[in-house]
């Protein structure tokens, strides 16, 4: 029915994948159900909720409401609820972490091109983008919004999480006793075990040539943050991806990869990133929160 | 007691260097634990504690009953 | 900027309370409660019967629970009731033979030619123990253990620790186990006098204590290896040591004429018993390996056992199984063979002769004796209705030993010497 979803039996099992692309990741969703009008009706509900939420919130797309927001000029604007909820939220991780998440950090992103070159930035680059960035310069009193001039916003460390929690919330409406599970891209949501109580067995990539871990996931979720890809190497020293918001230089001895387990997606997502903002005390931060975690100097 | 160390021989040959974390699904799954009911070899080792001289194995091999 | 340990503990619960907020009041996972965060329960029943002899009805409930930081928490109740009668060590005779109950206070006969029965016993068991295993690290974890149980002469307590540790890509674990238990015994009319023999009722016997007890102490090391995708393996040395009480106060060994084989006078009853005699110390040793493979959605299982002690005894045990899984079922046959060789101290009796100069220990525990037994057995499992998992296992266990020994005297040859056993066992377990 939709173009870019295709839906098949899982291969070796009982259920149906669903697969598409959307956020820049390669999005799955499993049901380990033999009706197939069942899985068919949750993969679309769920594929449908994470377009929606990817045309919504994408920086790329014109006309949208992170466009309109970022095109606002320092006037204020009337955002809706589900964006209000979604700011409220990212300006209380403002808080908690110390002013280290910060979703206007975005424009760091006009000088540091993470593209495995050695291709580092000017001092004066950077500190001229500095005063573009800082929650604090948003006037935010729900739902009215104001940013100066200059500063822009970028959902894109939540938006993924968070689609994935409000895609899992859409088919539990529909249907909660099916097991199933959504994949975009590494960051994993399920709504319990699989038939006969067993477990979704799944892979954490090792950075380097480390052997992998399994995690035998039964309820919750999971995210990981990490370097895998996308960094800059310069006079034997590996810059990670994650930029201090503070300085505007990635965060100094950040670990490779962070992988956190909670209940939802988002909250998994935000401590992973957290943990590698932490640098050199991002295993004395996961081990303070009481979560599961692996993490990969 | 040979034919326990040929069975750690048997098992000793047949050796893969690691397993990637897909290639664990099917050990994953409940019937292939190595106890996967112990309600059942509880029961049975009670029943062979009281009417054998022989105890344990799989696990400790302790009675916990005067069994006659 | 470093964030200190207090400040990183709020951030997760006022992070929950953010993420709460955001994604509404239901939040994610939705499933059926049990299945996450609850108890896992299962509820089973044994019933265990033998032909003519001893039978027992054992209902169970065992329930674990996982808490978040993967520690899980796990209880068992049992409870066995237990009624018949079990062979008292004596052998067959032509005539009439009158045992003395443990308690003093009454007899029980055995006709001619039967093997004698002890029929006093009906006795209810009920046991508790707990398992509580947690993680140390991401490679290591540890599981402690506590049990205690009772039935009207026997009370048992004891405890056990056990570490694991993965390696080698966790392709292996390491195990390592140390139990302890400590047993009271308090025989019915008291413990008898090793070797003394049985008096009738209107005579006095002389008995030793009130209250026996016997300390058990084990060390299991185990390793698990995981051969390939469809395969794993488990192999375990055990020893263990105990001390104490481990005479069976209820059980005699006939005395008997050294050309015709019957039983002799004894001073107060027309035949005579001698009581048990074991040695107050057994040590073990037991070499155990299990395989397991996948084939396909089937899986299939075999292991072998083999235990030696200072007794004398050395035993082998084989078991295999294989489980056909289908979408809903399953239904899975199974195959035990057991043998051992007898206690050097065992004696399906004595002569007149030899009993003048036994020795310290002598018993007719058939238990002790040379002996080899076979399990069928077959189990079906299937969910109900209600989603959850059922299963019935049916078995049927033939014990046989030297019913005709090449010692056998006169009329012993007549008779089985061994009490030759069956019975069938069946099971039902629901978990949910």
């Amino acid at each position: 029915m939709f173009k870019d979803l295709t839906i098949k039996p899982i291969e070796n099992g009982i259920g149906y994948r669903g697969v598409f692309n959307a956020m820049a990741s390669p999005c799955e969703i499993l049901i380990e159900s033999s009706n197939k009008l069942l899985a068919t009706e949750l993969i679309e509900v769920a594929y449908q909720e994470a377009k929606r939420i990817e045309s919504k919130f994408s920086r790329y797309l014109v006309g949208n409401v992170t466009h309109t927001i970022n095109h606002s000029h320092g006037k204020t604007i009337q955002l809706d609820q589900e964006t209000a909820q979604l700011i409220d939220f990212a300006l209380t991780c403002y808080q908690l972490s110390e002013h280290l998440f910060d979703i206007t950090s975005g424009v760091l992103r006009q000088v540091w091109h993470f593209d495995g070159s050695d291709n580092i930035p000017s001092k004066q680059q950077v500190s001229s983008l500095l005063k573009d960035i800082g929650c604090h310069k948003i006037a935010w009193s729900t739902p009215f919004f104001s940013m100066p001039d200059g500063m822009e916003i970028d959902l894109g460390g939540i938006g993924k999480e968070y689609a994935i929690d409000s895609c899992l919330r859409k088919t539990q409406a529909i249907h909660a006793d099916v097991p199933i599970l959504l994949n975009f891209g590494g960051d994993l949501i399920c709504n319990g075990p699989r038939l006969k109580q067993q477990a979704w067995v799944v892979g954490i990539e090792q950075v380097g040539n480390k052997k992998n871990a399994v995690i035998a996931l039964k309820k919750g979720a999971l995210a990981t943050s990490g370097d895998a890809n996308r960094y800059l190497y310069k006079a034997g020293i590996r810059y990670s991806h994650i930029l201090n918001p503070m300085t505007g230089y990635p965060v100094e001895k950040a670990a490779r990869s962070v992988t956190v387990a909670a209940e939802s997606c988002i909250e998994a997502g935000l401590l992973s990133t957290m943990a590698i903002l932490q640098g050199e005390q991002a295993e004395a931060f996961l081990a303070d929160q009481g979560i599961k975690y692996w993490i990969q100097q | 007691m040979r034919l326990f160390f040929l069975m750690v021989l048997v098992c000793l040959s047949g050796c893969s260097a690691s397993l990637t974390p897909w290639e664990r699904d099917i050990l994953a799954r409940s019937d292939m634990a190595l106890d996967n009911a112990p309600l059942d070899s509880a029961f049975n080792d009670h029943i062979y504690f009281s009417k054998e001289a022989s105890s344990g194995g799989r696990g400790f091999s302790g009675g916990g009953c005067g069994c006659n | 900027m470093q964030l200190n340990h207090s400040t990183n503990k709020n951030i997760r619960k006022l992070l929950k309370t953010a993420t709460g907020c955001l994604l509404g009041a239901s939040c994610v996972a939705n499933a059926d409660e049990n299945s996450l965060s609850g108890w896992e329960t299962d509820i089973a029943i044994l019933s265990y019967t033998e032909t003519d002899r001893v039978s027992a009805i054992e209902p169970t409930i065992n329930t674990k629970k996982t808490f978040d930081d993967d520690s899980i928490l796990g209880i068992k109740l049992v409870v066995d009731s237990l009624t018949g009668a079990s062979p008292n060590g004596a052998t067959p005779s032509n005539n009439v033979q009158t045992f003395t109950r443990p308690s003093g206070k009454g007899s029980y006969q055995t006709a001619s030619g039967e093997t004698p029965l002890d029929d006093t016993f009906q006795d209810t068991r009920i046991s508790l123990s707990g398992s509580y295993q947690h993680d140390i690290n991401r490679m290591d974890k540890l599981i402690w253990g506590a049990n205690v149980s009772n039935e009207f002469d026997f009370f048992s307590t004891g405890g056990s620790l056990s570490y694991l540790h993965d390696f080698n890509h966790r392709l292996n674990t390491l195990s390592l186990g140390l139990s302890m238990e400590y047993d009271v015994i308090t025989p019915q009319g008291g413990s008898p006098i090793a070797l003394a023999q049985m008096q009738a009722t209107t005579s006095t016997q002389p008995k030793l204590n009130d209250t026996e007890n016997k300390v058990l102490g084990e060390l299991v090391i185990g390793l698990t290896h995981i051969i390939n995708r469809e395969t794993i393996a488990q192999f375990n040395y055990g020893y263990a040591q105990s001390s104490g009480y481990h005479n069976d106060p209820y059980k005699v060994t006939s005395v008997v004429d050294n050309l015709t084989g019957e039983s002799i006078v004894g001073d107060s009853l027309s035949g005579t018993y001698l009581y048990d005699s074991r040695p107050d110390s057994r040590n073990r040793h037991s070499f155990y390996s299990q395989l397991k493979h996948a084939f396909g959605a089937d899986s299939a299982e075999v292991s072998y056992r083999y235990m030696f002690d200072d007794w004398g005894i050395n035993s082998h045990t084989i078991e295999l199984s294989y489980q056909k899984n289908f979408d809903d079922w399953y239904i899975q046959p199974s195959l035990r063979y057991y043998t051992q060789s007898a206690a050097n101290f065992y004696r399906h009796s004595i002569t007149e002769t030899d009993a003048a100069n036994i020795g310290d220990y002598l018993s007719s525990d058939y238990r002790l004796a040379e002996m080899w037994s076979t399990t069928i057995g077959i189990k079906v499992g299937f969910k109900t209705p209600d989603g959850n998992k059922n299963s019935i296992r049916l078995a049927y266990y033939y014990q046989d030993g030297n019913t005709s020994p090449s010692d056998a005297i006169g009329i012993q040859k007549d008779y089985e010497l061994f009490p030759t056993l069956d019975a069938v066992i069946v099971q039902y377990t629901y978990s949910f």
